[in-house]
């Protein structure tokens, strides 16, 4: 929290070595995000290259309501809402990302998991946008509610209840398929 | 079936997967840069140099760096702010800001502002909480052609009115407070209250600007849906220590920061928000959301339809045995109070309680109390009183726990709470379906009252999935978060729960519910406020009950 307070200060005072942490602080992170509410990765990387250009920009005039970290986000999550929903891609393709991680080690594992990342991607699509960019705001960023509420300038109760709403039609979709 | 919490479980993992091919390529990386950079040269020009102000406030807040700061409080403390396009020290600069703001509200004849409090509805209009919600708060004041000021503070319990001659505050629903005569706003501990007086206001910054040059303050501009906003930041340190009991209970009691903002065109304060520091972070307490000057406000705000009960709070009158009263010592004052709730004496009771009455309601709740403790008075911050902790078992109640089984998992589930008539209800309320899990079996062959028995028996060992399987998690996380609250004030909860004897069943044909009848008595431990700074020199209670 320091260190970004501190980042961003330097960046005020015209430090381009500033702008260029900040960037590899948050780059994977931000793209992450973009990759899992836009679902494309070419969208994702257009719309962290706009964040960055847009925010170095504005660095000069930035009033941050809370952490550089929530701010960046939420510009990333705003971007990807006004691609507009046409242009969001309905679900994840699940060849166009890469599936890396221990499960993938051993072929049949990489199946079900594939499988597996399927089902619950096509789960999250079946969300409104607010709930799917609330649940990844929160469990993929990391942000708590109070932060996305700040953000947003949105009450914290909405935020919850989005999530809580989310969670819920997400419990209810993945029950239906495994009784299925 | 899957609880919430494997979803989130599940939800994570995905995301942890997709996350680790979100990496991005060095083309990436240098198209982003490149553009950003040339961006960030471009915006150079329109820089503000009047950000260092901010730096001191990160170093004093940071608690790294505390220990170190001897030789960065000589560098920080000469830092100046850029602001109307000279150099001037912040606290000049402020002072200016605020000069020009008093000037732009010299004429206002009315304002009226809404708000927001993180406090309870019918707690004073000062206390708060870090982890309360907000509670609203709206507040007029008009000045008529006359001179003649009028103005009311209103929150959901309470409503402060000041129509011209008199000053009342009403506790909802019947306790009232009346002073034939107008007081000032501020008065009845009405922090917010103070707000209205715009002028006042910012002209006691003024003062504290202009007579503590090295004030922590930090101005800057913002840009608001293209308008020029003038931010005033002013850290507040608390007026009581680390520890003290009264610490952050109320705005003063606080480390603080008051942001103001100002339209940078009319010099008018537009809105004020107030953020308390803690260990982890800055919790906003408080925040004006909406500011109207010199709108008509109508008659009806300054009058109060009062009920007929009222029972009106008043200066203790000097009695005939008054001063065997006065000598008392805060701890027998405590003794004695209790001791006049167990024998149900409500003339001994008005003796320490300066109102014209009891209520029923007090009487209900406190009557036939056992005092369990009673422990050594203590002071805290500028409280002119004593705080005298003790613990009290209050007498059972009866009270009628409704339940139902018309679910999805057939399993009776506690709907609500009524008195022994079945008049006052508290529903429970059931958003979501019960969930159903694996043993749902073993719930659905409960009766009523095994339920219920099953429930206060979770209670009784906090816990709280079981307590889940018969009210709805909202109510259990609500009340989860209580009781770690108590337990972060040293309350042995499980010490202070309930206890429950269940009654007997009976099915009420005109709620078409079941009942289960239970008499609870329960445990209090606070500390009470006493103090002797009225006329008659004798204590009487002034809180904590």
């Amino acid at each position: 929290m320091f260190e970004d307070k501190w980042l961003l200060w330097k960046l005020k005072q015209g430090s381009s070595a500033a702008l260029c942490q900040i960037y590899e602080k948050y780059k994977n992170t931000l793209l992450g995000l973009a990759i899992a509410l836009s679902n494309d990765k070419t969208v994702a990387e257009d719309i962290v290259h706009d964040v960055f250009v847009s925010f170095a920009q504005s660095a000069g005039n930035l009033a941050l309501k809370g952490s550089l970290k929530s701010y960046l986000s939420t510009a990333i999550a705003n971007r990807v809402r006004n691609l507009g929903r046409d242009k969001i891609r309905p679900a994840v393709d699940i060849e166009t990302i890469d599936i890396a991680g221990a499960d993938s080690v051993r072929p049949e594992r990489l199946a079900m998991s594939k499988e597996h990342t399927q089902r619950i991607s096509s789960a999250l699509s079946q969300l409104s946008y607010e709930q799917q960019e609330v649940i990844t705001l929160h469990l993929q960023t990391g942000l708590k509610f109070k932060e996305i509420a700040k953000s947003q300038s949105i009450s914290i109760n909405t935020i919850q209840s989005r999530y809580r709403y989310g969670i819920d039609k997400l419990r209810s979709i993945l029950d239906d398929e495994v009784q299925k | 079936m899957k609880t919430a919490e494997n979803i989130e479980k599940l939800v994570k993992a995905f995301f942890k997967t997709k996350k680790s091919s979100a990496v991005t390529s060095p083309q990436m990386d240098g198209k982003v840069l490149n553009d950003a950079l040339a961006a960030f040269e471009k915006s150079k020009t329109n820089i503000p140099a009047d950000l260092q102000p901010s730096v001191w406030r990160i170093i004093m807040k940071s608690k790294i760096t505390k220990l170190a700061t001897a030789a960065v409080i000589v560098f920080a403390v000469v830092l100046s702010v850029s602001i109307f396009n000279k150099s001037v020290p912040a606290a000049s600069a402020a002072t200016q800001v605020l000069e020009d703001a008093i000037k732009a509200v010299s004429d206002i004849w009315s304002v009226h502002m809404k708000a927001r409090m993180r406090t309870l509805p019918s707690e004073n209009f000062s206390f708060i909480g870090l982890e309360y919600d907000f509670v609203p708060i709206e507040m007029w004041k008009r000045t008529d052609p006359n001179g003649l000021v009028q103005w009311r503070v209103e929150k959901p319990g309470r409503v402060l009115l000041m129509d011209g001659k008199s000053t009342l505050m009403l506790i909802r629903p019947n306790y009232g407070v009346l002073y034939k005569r107008p007081l000032p706003q501020g008065c009845f501990d009405s922090w917010s209250g103070r707000l209205l007086n715009v002028n006042d206001l910012l002209d006691s910054e003024l003062q504290n600007a202009k007579n503590n040059p090295d004030r922590e303050v930090l101005l800057r501009h913002e840009n608001i849906k293209g308008q020029d906003k003038i931010m005033l930041e002013v850290e507040v340190t608390a007026d009581v220590p680390e520890g003290d009991y009264l610490r952050n209970k109320f705005i003063t009691g606080s480390d603080h920061l008051k942001v103001y903002r100002f339209d940078a065109e009319t010099k008018l304060l537009e809105s004020f928000q107030v953020y308390v520091h803690t260990d982890d972070n800055d919790v906003l307490i408080f925040e004006i959301t909406d500011i109207e000057y010199n709108k008509e406000i109508a008659d009806s705000v300054f009058r109060l339809d009062l009920p007929e009960n009222m029972v009106w709070y008043g200066e203790p009158q000097i009695l005939p045995d008054n001063e065997k009263y006065q000598k008392m010592s805060p701890k027998e004052v405590v003794q004695a109070f209790f001791n006049a709730c167990t024998k149900e004496d409500w003339n001994e009771f008005l003796k320490f309680w300066s109102a014209t009455a009891v209520d029923e309601r007090l009487k209900s709740y406190l009557g036939g109390l056992e005092i369990v403790s009673i422990g050594e008075p203590f002071k805290s911050g500028s409280y002119g009183g004593w705080l005298v902790p003790y613990e009290i078992k209050l007498a059972p109640k009866e009270i009628n726990v409704r339940l139902s089984n018309a679910n999805p998992a057939g399993r009776f589930v506690i709907t609500g709470q009524c008195d022994s008539n079945l008049q006052n209800c508290e529903d429970a309320k059931w958003t979501n379906e019960p969930e159903i899990p694996a043993n749902n079996d073993i719930y659905v062959k409960m009766s009523p009252e095994q339920a219920v028995k099953a429930y206060y028996d979770a209670l009784s060992r906090l816990d709280w999935d079981e307590m889940r399987k018969f009210m709805p998690k909202d109510d259990i996380d609500k009340m989860q978060g209580e009781f770690k609250e108590a337990a972060r004030y040293g309350i042995d909860v499980k010490k202070i729960l309930p206890t429950v004897e269940v009654e007997k069943t009976f099915w009420s044909a005109e709620q078409l519910a079941y009942f289960v009848t239970c008499r609870q008595s329960q445990y209090k431990k606070f500390n009470l406020a006493i103090r002797n700074d009225n006329p008659a020199k004798r204590w009487v209670v002034d809180g904590g009950l």
